[in-house]
């Protein structure tokens, strides 16, 4: 077990956790839709590498390499282990991640997702004391 | 809060603290508009009010903009980069907060280290578990 990778998981899962726990108060000021894509992408960003950082703590083969091809190597082990929880969550960040990193104009139903369902998702998964495939 | 201010203010108190972050340069760094939805304390015109403890909450805000100072520099030397904005999501609404920095020669650092993020965490993990007011480090 890598603990790094753990650490740096666990802060960003109670981070994104708190966003959306506290949605009412912390977008209070919001006023445009502006802003709340903005409070989206940290979400979306922050849960993606949560889980990402969950499962290489978990799989050393991977966490030893270097490179950003570790994200579709996760990807595909992950759609292997037949895990299907695992993998509707995961793919489902990841989809969220990459509209919030590349494509925030492209697609307007990121903005419709529902945060305390993806709370809700999110917990069921990381919560767990091993996510290896 | 709208953090090209507060990056002024934190040259201002970093003339008194810390000699190396107070150059020109820092004051001369283009910074893009982020999120404003946050409230912002002005040091520089601030009064320095007897009333309704505002010397508290001043003092509490200054020990906020001290870590965040000391923060920055620990990044700018490592990293041999200036930070070119930053940004407290939420701030004041949660119970530790994450303070996101954007880095002048960003991308080049991304190819350089494996994981950016992850060695910035590490960098300033120990710093972090001291602060009294944030539990988390990340890049925009």
């Amino acid at each position: 077990m890598n603990q790094k990778h753990l650490d740096l998981a666990n802060n960003f899962n109670s981070f994104a956790y708190e966003l959306v726990s506290k949605e009412t108060i912390a977008k209070t000021n919001l006023q445009s839709l502006e802003n709340d894509v903005l409070y989206r992408r940290i979400i979306f960003n922050k849960y993606y590498y949560a889980l990402y950082h969950k499962y290489l703590a978990y799989d050393n083969d991977l966490s030893s390499k270097t490179g950003s091809s570790k994200h579709d190597a996760i990807k595909r082990k992950i759609e292997s282990c037949r895990d299907i929880k695992l993998s509707q969550v995961f793919i489902k960040l990841l989809n969220l991640r990459v509209w919030a990193d590349y494509h925030i104009d492209e697609d307007p139903m990121a903005l419709s997702i529902g945060l305390q369902e993806l709370n809700t998702d999110v917990w069921n998964v990381i919560k767990r004391s091993n996510i290896r495939c | 809060m709208e953090y090209n201010k507060i990056l002024n203010s934190l040259a201002i108190i970093a003339s008194l603290s810390s000699p190396s972050i107070a150059n020109d340069t820092h004051q001369n760094i283009e910074l893009s508009y982020k999120a404003s939805y946050d409230k912002y304390n002005d040091y520089a015109t601030h009064k320095q009010s007897t009333f309704d403890d505002s010397t508290l909450k001043n003092d509490v805000e200054m020990i906020k903009l001290l870590e965040i100072t000391n923060m920055l520099t620990v990044i700018e030397k490592k990293y041999n980069t200036k930070i070119v904005n930053t940004w407290i999501p939420a701030e004041g609404n949660l119970d530790k907060l994450c303070l996101f920095v954007s880095l002048e020669n960003q991308n080049d650092l991304k190819l350089k280290y494996d994981d950016l993020e992850l060695d910035l965490f590490l960098t300033l993990k120990d710093t972090i578990k001291q602060s009294q007011f944030f539990n988390m480090i990340a890049i925009m």
